[in-house]
């Protein structure tokens, strides 16, 4: 029989391990699993846009499909989609799951979502999913074992309905020599509290942790398996440490499940890939942060005195570093594919708080890129200058822009545009029509501010433009005339998004141009635009 | 942004560069192009029954034009291609090597002058072509041909003066040989308005049989025109300092009937009078010698 909930609300850590160690994990061969895995930065009106949610469902991604024996082809990601688009995902895994099934193959579901909860709701941007319309959806999932991780504010509602606890751990009871059936339900916070992210360990604390100890650190019973029950219990206990002092409150992770049989669920197996960082016994005690090349921690190695500990990294080069009173201690290594790499603390230098590695506060995984064409239009302020030497002009233009790159926030666009304009000059009471063209390539960093949950998005700043203004004249007699230059200017739009990763975008600038053929003169030009993005 | 300006300036100069320039197409336009300082005549065809002054008149033109051509002809590198160079009101076109003369380089300056008696957009440039000799260290440029032209604010109207320095380059060593006898010749025109006027001084070298020449030529809306064409050379062959002038005298209607009138001595004595319909055939003629008289001057459409 299935005991559901026993707690260990607010008991020591070190009951709910003991009880984890209990159990038998199994991993078991012929069993097929399926991630549905979600992330959503934006939450609509009314909130703002997340750090790391998209980030973290890309980790919880990699940890599951490099660890956790889910393939590839049954792992479905969705960064920053709608709620329409996770529950046709969901339908598509629930069909290949009942194939599986009718194949004799034992099946595990496992559904992740890091973003914003409101109001009983999942935010995936505009629109939303009920916490109750999702619960229902994995309650009648035809896999075996149904498995829902909400990393979201208030997410708690979730498990709140039965059997919910805010426990360090828990366990699942062995009454009997059936295979394990059922639901789990795993919360990042209780249904009053806010999940927080933290911009030093790039990620929202409860998915960081959850992730850190999937790869080994949470593995208690040193079976190279870390269960469900490991999982939560040391994210759980990483967790409300973490956030004890923030300003937003202790946030405390809660679980449900309703579970038949005599086995907790291993969630990754660490013997299927041998890459990583084994600390030995002899390394001094404390926390070891692995630093990927980005910046950010990517796992934590929680190590005691006397003890060694092991941990999976995906093959790459990163930085060590291990925090003491008065300095850190760094040192850089590289995880090579097949390779179980020795932390040798012999390797590690002490260097001031000041060169500590983790960057904070960017995330790769935030970077956006969007494309846009549209049309154009600019003119010179001065009547002179629009008249007779470069006159206004209509252009086509395409613009890449790369958001949050340098900084989150901010927007770097790299645009190209094209246009031409007939036009005359009257010298000496002779008229002289011409064919003007221009081509211009330019550079803007601007600063974006989202409103209405990224739905809109004024944005403003800097751009460096090259010109190459041209004209031919209908008399072949005289020569053709061109002139480049770099102008500077401003740069200020606003984008709306319409559908999907559509938006439509309106843009000014305004930009000072120094001509310097005949004479030196300062010239200004504004330019009107207007046309469709796509972010991808 | 205060601190930022000097480097956005410098960005801004920095690459900027091109002949995008109005004021270029102001000095290209100012020059004459060619056919605005020929001579035209109404009819363009010759017959072996034409006046035999028409012929000669017809000769003279294309003499006529002929040095035009090769005036401006100069200077028209300046209107197919930008300055290569610009300071202030001026531009300069070159240096170019010389294709024909190797070692030699030609460069064209034009200078927009200033000028309280030529109020804008009208203007005044004065040009040179100028010739270097390269093979020579430290030589420098000197004058060819110079010119000035006061602009009446329209293309290729208005008031100038062109000078041909054959003489003085072939002292500086420069073989002008595609010059022959000529050692100066001088050109001054006025296209503003009608009558458009075109006159044409020519001194060629001591030893020629042709010490000098001249023509002047008057063009008027409808057509009509004259040209005076004198020359001056020696009266008694082998004899110098007993010069004489030559003048020939030809005038016409837009229609194309003209007379022609050939003198000695600036008019003194009369050689000749032709007088031909628009057929160009000779409605009269009259002889000094009597040889070949033909009708009465009542015919002629100049009297």
């Amino acid at each position: 029989m299935t005991h559901v909930g026993r707690h260990l609300a607010r008991a020591g850590p070190q009951i709910g391990l003991f009880l984890a160690l209990l159990l038998t994990p199994a991993l078991a061969s012929a069993e097929r699993r399926f991630a549905l895995v979600a992330g959503n930065d934006a939450g609509g009106p009314d909130t703002r846009p997340l750090l790391f949610a998209s980030q973290d469902a890309r980790r919880l991604h990699a940890v599951l499909t490099q660890l956790g024996g889910v393939a590839p082809a049954d792992a479905d990601l969705l960064v920053n989609r709608r709620a329409d688009e996770l529950l046709r995902s969901l339908a598509s895994l629930e069909s290949r799951i009942a194939d599986a099934q009718r194949r004799g193959e034992r099946t595990v579901l496992i559904v992740y979502y890091s973003g914003h909860a409101k109001d009983g709701d999942l935010r995936l941007g505009e629109s939303r999913l009920g916490f109750s319309t999702l619960k229902a959806r994995l309650a009648a999932a035809p896999a075996d074992i149904r498995v829902g991780i909400f990393d979201s504010c208030h997410s708690g509602i979730v498990t709140r309905s039965k059997g919910a606890r805010r426990a360090p751990a828990f366990e699942i009871e062995a009454t009997g020599s059936q295979e394990t059936r059922g639901l789990v339900l795993l919360s990042s916070a209780s249904a009053d509290e806010e999940a927080q992210e933290s911009d030093e360990i790039g990620g929202s604390y409860f998915s960081q942790y959850l992730v850190s100890g999937l790869r080994g650190d949470a593995d208690r019973s040193r079976d190279r398996r870390v269960t469900l029950s490991e999982a939560y219990a040391y994210a759980y206990a990483r967790t409300v440490a973490d956030t004890a002092e923030s300003a937003a409150g202790t946030q405390h992770p809660t679980f449900s499940f309703d579970l038949k049989g005599n086995a907790d669920l291993v969630l990754t197996d660490l013997t299927s890939r041998r890459e990583g960082l084994y600390v030995p016994a002899s390394a001094p005690a404390g926390t070891y942060y692995l630093i990927d090349a980005s910046g950010f921690i990517a796992a934590e190695v929680v190590k005691p005195a006397d003890a060694d500990r092991q941990i999976a990294l995906p093959p790459g080069r990163y930085r060590v570093r291990r925090r003491l009173a008065d300095r850190l201690r760094i040192g850089e290594i590289r995880v090579t594919e097949g390779q179980l790499l020795t932390l040798d603390e012999s390797r590690l230098r002490d260097a001031p708080f000041s060169d500590d590695p983790v960057k904070g506060g960017r995330r790769d995984s935030d970077v956006r890129l969007s494309l846009s064409l549209g049309a154009t239009v600019q003119a010179f302020f001065d009547a002179p200058t629009r008249d007779g030497l470069f006159p206004p002009t209509g252009l086509v233009s395409a613009e890449l822009q790369v958001h949050n790159f340098f900084r989150r926030g901010w927007l770097w666009a790299l645009d190209l545009a094209g246009g031409s304009a007939s036009s005359q000059v009257t010298r000496l009471d002779t008229p002289l029509p011409f064919r003007f063209s221009e081509f211009t390539a330019g550079m803007s960093l601007a600063t974006e501010w989202p409103l209405w949950g990224n739905r809109l998005v004024p944005y403003a700043g800097l751009r460096l433009a090259y010109l190459l203004l041209s004209r031919k004249f209908e008399d072949r007699t005289i020569p053709d005339q061109f002139f480049s230059t770099f102008s500077p200017g401003l740069v200020a739009g606003i984008r709306y998004r319409l559908w999907g990763g559509f938006a439509a975008l309106a843009r000014a600038r305004a930009h000072y141009l120094l001509y310097n053929v005949d004479e030196n003169r300062s010239l200004g030009y504004w330019e009107l635009s207007a046309g469709v993005s796509y972010d991808f | 942004m205060k601190p930022f300006a000097p480097l956005l300036l410098a960005a801004s100069a920095i690459g900027a560069c091109g002949n995008y320039s109005n004021e270029d197409l102001d000095f290209q336009l100012a020059l004459p192009e060619q056919g605005d300082l020929e001579a035209k005549l109404p009819q363009a065809l010759t017959t072996d029954a034409s006046s035999e002054y028409y012929k000669l008149t017809r000769q003279v033109v294309a003499t006529f034009n002929g040095w035009a051509t090769a005036l401006v002809g100069l200077v028209d590198r300046v209107r197919s291609t930008s300055p290569t160079s610009r300071n202030g009101a001026e531009r300069v076109w070159g240096p170019f090597a010389d294709d024909k003369h190797p070692g030699w380089q030609i460069q064209v300056v034009m200078v927009r002058v200033p000028d309280p008696n030529v109020p804008a957009p009208a203007f005044k440039i004065s040009y040179s072509v100028q010739l270097r000799d390269t093979t020579q260290s430290g030589s420098a440029f000197f004058e060819f041909m110079t010119g000035q032209y006061a602009s009446s604010g329209s293309a290729q109207r208005g008031e100038g003066q062109m000078q041909l320095l054959v003489q003085a380059a072939r002292d500086a060593g420069y073989p002008a040989d595609d010059f022959g006898e000529l050692a100066k010749l001088d050109l001054d025109y006025h296209t503003l308005n009608y009558p458009i006027t075109v006159t044409m001084n020519i001194t060629n070298v001591p030893t020629a049989k042709t010490q000098k020449a001249s023509y002047q030529y008057a063009e008027n809306a409808d057509g009509s025109g004259t040209l005076v064409f004198t020359l001056t050379a020696d009266a008694v062959p082998g004899a110098p300092g007993t010069t004489a002038d030559v003048t020939f005298t030809s005038r016409w209607l837009g229609s194309g009937a003209g007379r022609a009138d050939a003198d000695l001595s600036s008019g003194n004595v009369a050689v000749g009078t032709d007088c031909w319909g628009t057929d160009t055939v000779a409605d009269y003629v009259w002889r000094w010698d009597g040889q070949g008289d033909l009708g009465s001057a009542d015919v002629c459409v100049f009297q």
